[in-house]
């Protein structure tokens, strides 16, 4: 027996589409927009500012892109997990120590339950050397809701580790 | 609780957990540690699955509606019911939700049922090899037993 959703709006997966990315080599970046949510029905959600009252939530929720898309795409599309190892090396992104971090870094929150998900990525903003230890903000996007700017550790997306990497094309010195 | 009817703050509860949720692995992650999630999965299977079923045959028309039924398709993660869930899994097709196929994707490939043993060996190659068998009864799972301990 199978199942099939029928709406009273739209069959979501129809409300799919994807448009022309690709990664600095040429490789297409397979991508989708969605329309699932109204933007009514997401503007109904104040609960996340309530339970954050000192993180500063930007802009209006859109389920146009998600973090990957924040990060990768220029805020046009979804991105899919799977894809972000192959983006970061055809890009010449490289891997930045913990040290050496800057801002404009970009910040790859691996889950540590040995997945390989990244339920969150973002870029580094500003490094707050003013409290011990220093306070990392990030700048993402949750899921379908809004951009966020976020202290690294202070978000939804819990039990991962945190990687830096920086774009670096045709620098290939290790820092 | 009522499947078919859950309570309003539920719903909210649920969405609130579904819209910030990046990728379909911590969509799982997050509803399967869900106490909601958890309730539901202690329904039998069958009843999970018909509920799902007329979920599905009325359709979703908010984020409320979107977020529950995700939690009942992922509730059957939980159940201790691995032949019936993935069956249910495979056999349904024409899911129109985003993250329905990956989901599954993930149950099939991550869960070890509880009749099955694990075995580790090398293949003919030397490579680091596992196997998962399953057993349908006591009479076969004797014979898997023998079996596994003669070729050691």
């Amino acid at each position: 027996m199978s199942l099939i959703i029928l709406t009273n709006n739209a069959i979501y997966e129809e409300n799919k589409q994807s448009i022309h990315l690709q990664s600095s080599v040429g490789n297409n970046i397979p991508n989708y927009q969605t329309k699932e949510l109204s933007q009514f029905e997401i503007n109904t959600f104040d609960f996340y500012p309530k339970k954050y009252p000192f993180i500063q939530f930007k802009g209006q929720p859109t389920p146009i892109y998600n973090c990957h898309g924040f990060t990768f795409a220029s805020k046009r599309t979804n991105i899919y997990t799977r894809d972000i190892r192959s983006i970061l090396r055809e890009d010449s992104y490289i891997q930045i120590a913990r040290d050496n971090i800057l801002p404009g870094d970009i910040v790859l929150y691996v889950a540590n339950d040995g997945s390989g998900d990244i339920p969150h990525t973002g870029m580094l903003i500003q490094i707050d050397k003013t409290i011990k230890p220093e306070i990392l903000y990030i700048l993402g996007k949750w899921g379908k809701y809004k951009e966020v700017i976020h202290p690294a550790l202070v978000c939804e997306y819990d039990n991962c580790n945190l990687e830096f990497w920086r774009n670096n094309h045709g620098f290939v010195k290790a820092e | 609780m009522d499947l078919l009817k859950p309570n309003k703050e539920d719903l909210e509860h649920l969405a609130q957990l579904y819209v910030i949720c990046n990728t379909p692995h911590f969509l799982y992650r997050k509803f399967r540690n869900d106490g909601i999630t958890k309730n539901i999965s202690d329904f039998p299977t069958e009843k999970i699955i018909s509920a799902l079923l007329k979920l599905g045959s009325e359709g979703v028309s908010n984020i409320n509606e979107l977020a529950y039924f995700y939690a009942v398709y992922i509730s059957l993660t939980l159940k201790d019911d691995y032949e019936n869930v993935r069956n249910f899994y495979n056999k349904e097709g024409s899911i129109g939700f985003e993250w329905f196929p990956e989901i599954k994707s993930i149950y099939l490939t991550s869960t070890i049922p509880s009749n099955s043993f694990t075995i580790s060996f090398q293949d003919m190659n030397y490579a680091p090899t596992v196997e998962v068998i399953q057993f349908q009864n006591k009479n076969q799972y004797e014979t898997l037993i023998e079996l596994n301990i003669s070729s050691k």
